[in-house]
């Protein structure tokens, strides 16, 4: 600190000690309404209601994205399975395909079929 | 103000304030209030309009919070919104002045308890100051009186170190050329 500083303490706001609180007093006045507002914007229900938009648009994309994968992943799967069922009940391979894509199979393919079998 | 405030930082208290803490908006306002007045006083040179604008100037700091990207230099933030509002309302009191006088609102009166001999050589000052630059009043009022250091005035007033000492030295050289050695010794002894 310097000695040459000009004492400006009849200028100070703060010097009054009860004025300075009415001065402070009157600004917290002031500023209960915005802070009422902050500490509201704050409480859990309020945080929650703040995330329900974003929660439900990630719930949104998570559902989209695992429709896609679902139904990407059913297909190979459900033909797999009715291979795997065929095998199982003894159905030889070439009647299994038939029967799968319609098809009548011929008296050779039957023949061969039989011969599968034994 | 409550003694728990006391060590916490600036970020932390506008951290808090930011939550709408009433406690730790009190002691931002009881901090800086000081500087506010010192920066609000050198642009409207009169101490009941600086007080004002103080008020609304903290207020207005709080709703716009969340602007404040350093908290921990939160003073330079706020004396930045005290100094626009200032300048405002210079300009809005030229244009009420130019206005024919019985508009005028009446001025409240001062409170009183203040003394009489601390009004006057408040006005005396206030007349002192007057006859300096903004900058100057500035630099003098954030030194002499809120206690900061050449360098924190520099960075606020956008000024280099070495100008901040310059216009402080002029300021008060010019000061004491108004007020009289004899004025200054008798406010120092109270």
């Amino acid at each position: 600190m310097d000695d040459d500083r000009i004492d400006f303490s009849a200028l100070d706001p703060t010097q009054d000690r009860v004025r300075f609180d009415e001065l402070v007093a009157s600004i917290m006045e002031k500023a209960e309404a915005e802070l009422g507002v902050r500490r509201a914007s704050t409480s859990p229900l309020s945080q929650l209601v703040q995330w329900r938009r974003p929660m439900l648009a990630a719930a949104a994309v998570i559902a989209m994205v695992s429709v896609g994968i679902l139904w990407q992943v059913q297909v190979p799967e459900l033909e797999e399975e009715s291979t795997g069922i065929a095998e199982a009940i003894g159905v030889p391979n070439l009647l299994a395909q038939g029967i799968r894509n319609n098809d009548m199979p011929t008296t050779a393919e039957l023949f061969e079929a039989f011969q599968e079998i034994q | 103000m409550n003694e728990e405030v006391v060590g916490i930082t600036d970020a932390s208290l506008v951290g808090r304030a930011r939550r709408g803490d009433s406690a730790a908006f009190e002691a931002l306002v009881r901090r800086h209030y000081r500087a506010a007045y010192s920066v609000a006083l050198a642009i409207l040179e009169n101490g009941m309009d600086a007080e004002d604008v103080c008020q609304d100037a903290f207020v207005k700091a709080l709703a716009k919070l969340d602007d404040c990207r350093q908290p921990e230099k939160f003073v330079a933030w706020l004396l930045q919104i005290v100094r626009n509002h200032a300048r405002n309302y210079r300009n809005y009191r030229r244009v009420r002045l130019a206005q024919p006088l019985d508009t005028l609102a009446v001025a409240s009166p001062l409170s009183s308890d203040r003394g009489a001999e601390r009004s006057e050589l408040r006005d005396v000052l206030e007349e002192a100051l007057r006859q300096l630059s903004e900058v100057q009043r500035e630099v003098v009022l954030l030194h002499d009186l809120e206690g900061w250091k050449h360098r924190d005035i520099g960075k606020t007033l956008g000024l280099s170190e070495g100008a901040a000492r310059q216009h402080l030295f002029a300021a008060r050289r010019k000061l004491r050329e108004l007020l009289g050695t004899e004025t200054l010794e008798e406010h120092s002894n109270g």
